[in-house]
């Protein structure tokens, strides 16, 4: 940290940032015990168990893509922004319903989700025969992400974004290797509309994030922004449309058992967000909370010019 | 300003953090078939013994598991046809030792159609819904479950041996094979270091 003293500022801010965001997301995510756990389900049991991940995952990757809903029409502009998000984790995404062996006269059990609490052991009177499905593993009331993204622009007022982060395996391959990557564009609208009282903007957006070996979310999104700015305050709002999915790819562990490639589709279809940004000239800064099937909320601290 | 803001900005995404967490420790329920499968190809009679060492058997998911498995259980006992052919009975009998010792008698099965073996098959509920045709042994399913379900960690034994042996009432095609399985479970505790 004393190393750091002598750099500038907001860069110290970034770097701290970009170190807090790192060690946050190999915490956050995924990992081989994860896999493992996955392992001892098949495509019919396993769905329920990871759905909420896909669910929650997929709301967070189509957030916080932009601080304000103007885009300037030329001139050059760099900007590193890291984009924090988190999406509720409702008490229904905690537990599912699972079949339990044939011998059991009861015939399905609350189990946990991924997010859910410890499992519990059932038993069945009649035969003695026990059963107990995984713990949840994620203990979380908002299911968070974190990326540093890049935007460039302005050429025909248009700006690109990129976002990248991977995250090397640690704790003896407790936690697998993480890439997330995605890029987009966005289009000012407003600058066909000499008259326009608000800045308008249309973009669309491609993520991708691989967790391990067996887990692979990709998912796009489409959507309109408006905005206004006051002074260095922007208010801006927006409608899109997602599509995101979880592909799980795997063999379960119990020999014999079929090979598992399962596309879970993400429950966000449309989202409204409402925001607000500073733009405090190098620094630049924003919030918004997005509804649809998933809330969840994004902020951004972002440095450039 | 700037940097009232930042720390602001940084203090609500360490809280963010905080409203999530990897559970310390969690268990992993650990799905371990053991299966002694045979194959009754263009034939009608099958005989088929398979040994597990539950340590390995672990093992295979991660060699770090069985040391950290803190209890065990059974949650079925089946047999089943992958395939079944359309028409025709089986009647068998399925055996389990432990540790190399003599086989002792689990269950009996007598004409039983085919098409009932098919999917899941029979279980140990089928005792109760079908008696007449499926005899479990009390003593011997006691035994069974008495050694492999255990809540203080792996079992007191090594291996356990499940042999499976019958006859169909019809030559079965080419591919025909008949499964007996303990659905054994281990749970593995991961972290708490």
């Amino acid at each position: 940290m004393r190393n750091l003293h002598h750099i500038s500022g907001p860069i110290r801010t970034a770097v701290l940032l970009g170190a807090f965001v790192l060690l946050c997301v190999q915490g956050a995510t995924a990992q081989s015990d994860l896999e493992n756990v996955l392992k001892q389900y098949t495509e019919t049991t396993v769905k329920g168990y990871i759905q909420p991940m896909a669910d929650l995952f997929g709301a967070n990757m189509h957030s916080g893509l932009y601080p304000s809903a103007s885009v300037p029409q030329t001139g050059l502009s760099i900007r590193l922004t890291i984009v924090g998000m988190g999406a509720m984790v409702g008490d229904d995404q905690k537990n599912y319903s699972l079949a339990l062996p044939p011998s059991f006269a009861q015939r399905t059990m609350q189990a946990p989700t991924v997010f859910g609490p410890k499992a519990t052991v059932v038993r069945d009177p009649d035969t003695g025969l026990e059963f107990k499905p995984s713990d949840g593993i994620i203990d979380a009331t908002l299911f968070p992400l974190a990326v540093p993204q890049l935007t460039v622009g302005h050429i025909f007022g248009t700006e690109a974004t990129v976002r990248f982060i991977t995250t090397p395996s640690i704790g003896s391959g407790k936690f697998p290797k993480t890439t997330l990557w995605g890029l987009g564009a966005r289009h000012s609208v407003s600058q066909y509309i000499p008259e326009s009282p608000v800045d308008i903007a249309v973009g669309f957006f491609y993520s991708s994030f691989t967790v391990g070996d067996i887990i692979d979310f990709s998912g796009v999104t489409i959507g309109a922004q408006a905005g206004k700015s006051f002074g260095p305050l922007d208010l801006f709002g927006g409608f899109s449309w997602e599509k995101s999915t979880m592909n799980l790819s795997f063999t379960p562990s119990a020999a014999g058992s079929p090979s598992v490639n399962l596309d879970l589709d993400g429950e966000n279809t449309v989202r409204f967000t409402a925001g607000a940004g500073l733009n405090l000239s190098v620094i630049r800064l924003y919030a918004d909370a997005n509804f649809g099937a998933v809330t969840n909320f994004s902020a951004g601290l972002g440095f450039g010019f | 300003m700037k940097s009232t803001v930042v720390h602001l900005l940084m203090m609500t995404l360490v809280l963010v953090w905080g409203a999530c967490s990897i559970v310390d420790p969690f268990v992993i329920a650990l799905d371990l078939p053991l299966d002694a499968c045979a194959s009754i190809n263009d034939g009608s009679n099958w005989n088929e013994t398979s040994t597990y060492d539950i340590r390995d058997e672990i093992s295979r998911i991660s060699t770090d598991y069985p040391d950290k498995i803190h209890a065990t259980r059974v949650n079925d006992i089946t047999v089943y046809m992958p395939n079944p052919p359309a028409t025709g009975t089986g009647t068998g009998t399925v055996r389990f030792a432990f540790d190399g010792g003599g086989l002792t008698t689990l269950l009996t099965f007598t004409n039983l159609p085919f098409d009932s073996l098919r999917g899941n098959g029979i279980s140990l509920r089928s005792r109760i819904t079908n008696p007449d045709q499926v005899v479990f042994n009390p003593a011997a399913l006691a035994n069974l479950l008495n050694v492999l379900q255990d809540s203080t960690g792996l079992p007191h034994v090594n291996t356990i041996t499940l042999s499976s042996s019958g006859f169909t009432s019809v030559n079965v095609p080419q591919g025909t094979g008949i499964c007996a399985r303990i659905h054994f479970q281990a749970d593995a505790e991961i972290g708490g270091e």
